[in-house]
Parts: C-alpha cells; sequence; structure tokens
C-alpha cells in the first residue's frame, strides 16, 4: 500500500522539467568544484577552504532547502491543485501511511539530488587533500539530513497553507537567511544549524561556522523537527477537507 | 444505527427520508425495513457568513437516486461530506453504518466519482484501476481493475496514459475506480460530464444494473433529463435547502403543471388577450407595452390552443416565448411552493 503510493508519487513527482531544472541547480557547486580544481590542481588547502565556502553558501543555504522545498510541498501541493488527491484519499488507507509514503518519496529525490551533488562537489574538488574526505562525507552527511528534515517540513506545510511555497521561501530566505545572522537563539529553529551540526560530526568542526550547533544538539532536533512536522501533517490529513468549487 | 426511513408516496416534504428503491421501499406495515445506507440528519455547512448547505435530511436506500439542482446549489457540498470529505457545520451525515467524516473505513462502502476532471495523467487507465484496487486492499488488483475497464467499456484503451483520452473517457476511467472495489455506494458527482450520446446511455445503464444488484446510486447533475432518464427517486436541491424529495415523477408533474408565462405578440393583442381568457389552460392576461403576458397553468395545453384561439379571432400571430423555462425558474417554483 505505502509502495504503491510511494510509486504513484514519485511518478508524478519526477516530471520532467522539474527534475532537469532542479538537477541543473543540483550541477552548479558540482561545476564550481570542478572548475576550481582545475585552476588550482596544487593548493590542498585553498581547495578545501573554496569548497567549503561552496558548500556553506550554495549547497546548505540555497541548494537543499530549494530542492526539499520544491519536492516536498509539491508531494501533497500539486494532487491538491489538481484535485486528484481526492483518488487517493477516498481509500481505507490509513493516514499516516500516505504522509510516510509521500514524505519518503520527497526525502529520497531530495537527499539524491543535493547530498549527491555534494558529494559529487566534494570528490571532484578535494580527492587527495588531507582533510578531503573528511570533509565531504561531513557535508554529505549534514546535506542528506538537512534535506529529510527540511521535506518532512515541507510535506507538513503544502497541508497547513495553500501557499507552502511561498512560506517555505519566506522560511529559507527569511527566517534562516535574515533573522539567524541577527539573533543567535534562532538556530535552534533553523533546519540549516541542523545541517551544520551534522556536519561538523565528522570532525568537520570548527570549520564552518564558531556557533555551529553541538552535533549531539543538532541531531536530536532534527529528529524532533522531522516527527512534529510528520504528526502535524497526519493531523492535517485526518481533517482533510476538499475546496469548495460549487 | 439510524432508524429505518418511512416509505414515501409522491412528493413528499423535503426533510422527509426518502425510501429506498430496492429493499428498504418496500418496507410494508408490519416488517422491519433496512437501515437507510446513507443518512442525513439537520445537516447544514456554512464558509464564514455564506450557507451552502442549509438543515439539510433525508435518508437512502439501494436504487438510483438523482441529486438534482442549478450549479452552485450544494449538490456537490452534499456529495463532498457524505463521502467524508467536509466536515457538517451542524447535522450528522452517516454512511453505511457510521459518522463520514474522518473514517477512513468508509471507502470499503464507498465508491466516488468526483466532478473534478483530472486524473493522474501519466497513468494508464488500467494502472489508474489497479491502484486503486491496491489501495483498496485488493488481493487480485489485477484482475479487479480489468474487470472494472471492461464494464465501463474502456477494456481496449486501457493501456493508454489517461492524459491522452478524451473527457469522456476520463469520466468513464473515474467511474472505473470508484467502482473496481464493489462497493455498495456508489457516489457520483456530475458523472455524464464530458460523455457523448451513446457513452451516456451505457452509463446510465451501468449504474442502472448497479442498483438493480441492491447498491445505492447516488449521483448529481444539474440536467433534468439526466435524472429524469436514470432517477427513479430524486432530491431537488435550490439554494443549500433541499426543495423536494421522492419519486421522480410526481416531482416532474410539479415541475410541469407550474405556472408558465409567455410573452405573445400578434396583430391585435387586446382581442387576441379576450380571447384567450375563455380558454381553460389560460388563467391571467396583461396587455402591456406592445406586447401580450399570457399566464397558463398547463405549458402543453395553452401551445395547442393558441393557434386555434387566433385563427378563430383573425388574428395572425408574430411571436409565441415562453418567458422563464430555465431551470433555475423551476426550481425556484420548488421552494416556493
Amino acid at each position: 500500500m505505502i509502495a504503491e503510493i510511494a510509486r504513484v508519487t514519485a511518478r508524478q513527482l519526477l516530471g520532467r522539467r522539474r527534475t532537469i531544472l532542479l538537477a541543473l541547480l543540483a550541477a552548479i557547486p558540482v561545476l564550481l568544484a570542478a572548475i576550481f580544481r582545475l585552476a588550482n590542481p596544487g593548493s590542498s588547502r585553498a581547495l578545501e577552504g573554496f569548497t567549503e565556502s561552496v558548500f556553506v553558501a550554495l549547497v546548505v543555504t540555497l541548494l537543499m532547502p530549494l530542492v526539499a522545498l520544491v519536492f516536498g510541498t509539491a508531494a501533497f501541493g500539486a494532487e491538491i491543485e489538481d484535485g486528484t488527491v481526492i483518488y487517493l484519499l477516498a481509500k481505507p488507507v490509513p493516514r499516516w501511511a500516505v504522509v510516510l509514503a509521500k514524505w519518503v518519496v520527497a526525502a529520497v529525490a531530495a537527499v539524491t539530488l543535493s547530498a549527491g551533488a555534494t558529494l559529487a562537489a566534494g570528490l571532484l574538488s578535494l580527492a587527495g587533500t588531507p582533510a578531503g574526505l573528511e570533509i565531504s562525507i561531513g557535508y554529505t552527511a549534514g546535506v542528506a539530513a538537512g534535506a529529510v528534515v527540511y521535506a518532512a517540513v515541507f510535506v507538513a506545510l503544502s497541508l497547513v497553507t495553500g501557499r507552502a511555497l511561498i512560506a517555505g521561501l519566506v522560511y529559507v530566505l527569511v527566517w534562516e537567511g535574515a533573522l539567524a545572522s541577527l539573533f543567535e537563539g534562532i538556530r535552534f529553529l533553523s533546519i540549516r544549524q541542523y545541517a551544520l551540526g551534522i556536519a561538523d560530526a565528522t570532525g568537520v568542526g570548527g570549520r564552518i561556522t564558531s556557533d555551529t550547533l553541538e552535533p549531539a544538539t543538532a541531531v536530536l532536533l532534527a529528529a524532533v523537527a522531522t516527527v512534529v512536522a510528520l504528526v502535524v501533517a497526519v493531523r492535517r490529513l485526518r481533517a482533510f477537507e476538499i475546496p469548495q468549487a460549487d | 444505527m439510524p432508524a429505518p426511513p418511512a416509505p414515501a408516496a409522491g412528493p413528499v416534504p423535503a426533510d422527509a427520508p426518502l425510501p429506498g428503491n430496492g429493499a428498504a421501499a418496500g418496507s410494508a406495515p408490519g416488517r422491519v425495513a433496512a437501515a437507510p445506507a446513507i443518512e442525513l440528519r439537520s445537516v447544514s455547512r456554512w464558509y464564514g457568513n455564506v450557507v451552502a448547505v442549509n438543515d439539510v435530511s433525508f435518508g437512502l436506500g439501494p436504487g438510483v437516486t438523482g441529486l438534482l439542482g442549478p450549479n452552485g446549489a450544494g449538490k456537490s457540498t452534499l456529495l463532498h461530506m457524505m463521502s467524508g470529505f467536509l466536515r457538517p457545520s451542524a447535522g450528522e451525515v452517516l454512511v453505511a453504518g457510521g459518522r463520514a467524516w474522518r473514517r477512513p473505513a468508509l471507502y470499503r462502502e464507498v465508491g466516488l466519482v468526483p466532478e473534478r476532471e483530472a486524473v493522474y495523467p501519466f497513468l494508464t487507465g488500467f494502472e489508474f484501476a489497479r491502484f486503486n484496487a491496491r489501495l483498496q486492499g485488493l488481493r487480485d488488483a489485477d484482475r479487479a481493475a480489468g474487470r472494472a475497464m471492461d464494464m465501463v467499456d474502456l477494456g481496449e484503451a486501457q493501456h493508454r496514459p489517461i492524459g491522452t483520452y478524451s473527457k469522456g473517457m476520463r469520466q468513464r476511467a473515474k467511474v472505473a475506480g470508484a467502482l473496481v472495489h464493489d462497493p455498495p455506494i456508489l457516489l457520483l458527482d456530475e458523472p455524464f460530464n464530458g460523455m457523448d450520446p451513446r457513452q451516456r446511455l451505457a452509463m446510465m445503464e451501468l449504474l442502472r444494473q448497479m442498483a438493480a444488484e441492491g447498491r445505492t446510486v447516488l449521483f448529481s447533475s444539474h440536467i433534468l433529463e439526466e435524472v429524469e432518464r436514470l432517477a427513479e427517486q430524486v432530491l431537488v436541491i435550490v439554494a443549500g435547502r433541499l426543495a423536494a424529495s421522492g419519486d421522480f415523477r410526481a416531482i416532474r408533474k410539479l415541475m410541469t403543471d407550474r405556472p408558465h408565462t409567455f410573452t405573445v405578440e400578434s396583430s391585435d393583442d387586446r382581442r387576441l388577450a379576450a380571447a384567450l381568457l375563455g380558454e381553460p389552460a389560460v388563467f391571467g392576461v396583461e396587455v402591456s407595452g406592445g406586447s401580450l403576458l399570457v399566464r397558463s397553468a398547463d405549458f402543453s395545453a395553452f401551445s395547442r390552443a393558441i393557434a386555434g384561439v387566433a385563427r378563430a379571432a383573425d388574428i395572425r400571430l408574430f411571436e409565441v416565448l415562453p418567458t422563464d423555462e430555465s431551470l433555475e425558474s423551476v426550481f425556484s417554483y420548488l421552494v416556493e411552493r
């Protein structure tokens, strides 16, 4: 049952245009890393510094949340918008199973693109440098974990509001982007910070920013955020009402 | 469990329960009738200050029932409440022995054909029916899907993506998805939209057959003729209220026998007015602004009589027009009664 929902969701979500656009976005850090490697073949320190700044400024700040935002909000959003969600919900299927299937598909798609791009960029740029593997694996793990949490939050958001894409962008750009740099406490409510904290768990610690969350705290907060988001999504879906046209 | 509905004869008060056309309809005195498959008890639904459905009560048993009303009358709101996709603001909606709202188990008993046209365009018709069958937990989903596609006469096109289907084919694919698990209750929102006359007849025959097998079939329509051809029982909904319910023929008679108004243009309106007053079908005339307004209680009798009356009085008729034959005016008349 979950597999069937996941199969149809994947076919719906991975429409050609959407996937190509996001794949092009994901290719940017890989290309940047490759170009910088070609331009600076011998400087390990410069390569590590540049790649990390690409990871932090581009992948963690933009690619990971945007990819998860598109997949997460579209997992339900597209079906709610065109009305096909009724074929899914007019079935004796527990609502948690529907949410789980949607989240898994959105998370797998987001992880594949964002963490895949991170790993590819890291390996291309940092192969052979002293901390290359450590940095690549650390950021890949952080980005993968972040994409999973973002996917859960954005799936829930699409069941809370009809303008989930805009609300998600406000969260990513305003809350995490602007406000988090002004108010330190916000990092406890920032998925981006959870991702960076988890990246630190592999020993990248101290390299990213001085106020990164402790890895254990980041893992705990990421788990709590995911569970809370999924519970909210299930509750919303149980009380789902068809928007009226009549 | 809700109380069994009382049998009704002819047009019944709008808030009375409807009998079923099968088992429940035969509830003779002394025999316990089956509980209605669908029962609404004083159900209302509003959106802010707008009342979409206002204090509606009825019960339905096996057979085909038409939910008739103009666009925007509240038909879809009612169907969505019956299918568990809208919470009633007041009252109770009971389907298959339990509340419809927040009860996914309901869908084992109910097949739903929504009004919205969209169906997953990337799935083939067969895959769509199989998707429905699998989510219903059917053991042999492939077989059930094939059977459903044959039932709606899409067997040949079943392996084509739904995105390539015509509107009528999409409608039939939706119906196949709804009946793949052989539900005892079928709810269909404007199911004949987009179908050509041949497909419409075939779908009507299928629904009739499903009702004859003891299922409760409720379909909505804003087209009187569709309801007339298929439904034995009818619920007329106007502006969110149940205007009439019961046997279709009785309600149809009410609709036909309502007062009609015609505007007539002739070579001598005043003389024609005087002559028409002698006709039993005419109960009022009014001469105004170069034309004659005639009120009749019998559409057919007046239509037959007017030419003869004009000829006998040697008056030439230029134009005879019924002034308001819209479905909305028919419904309004029923509400006002």
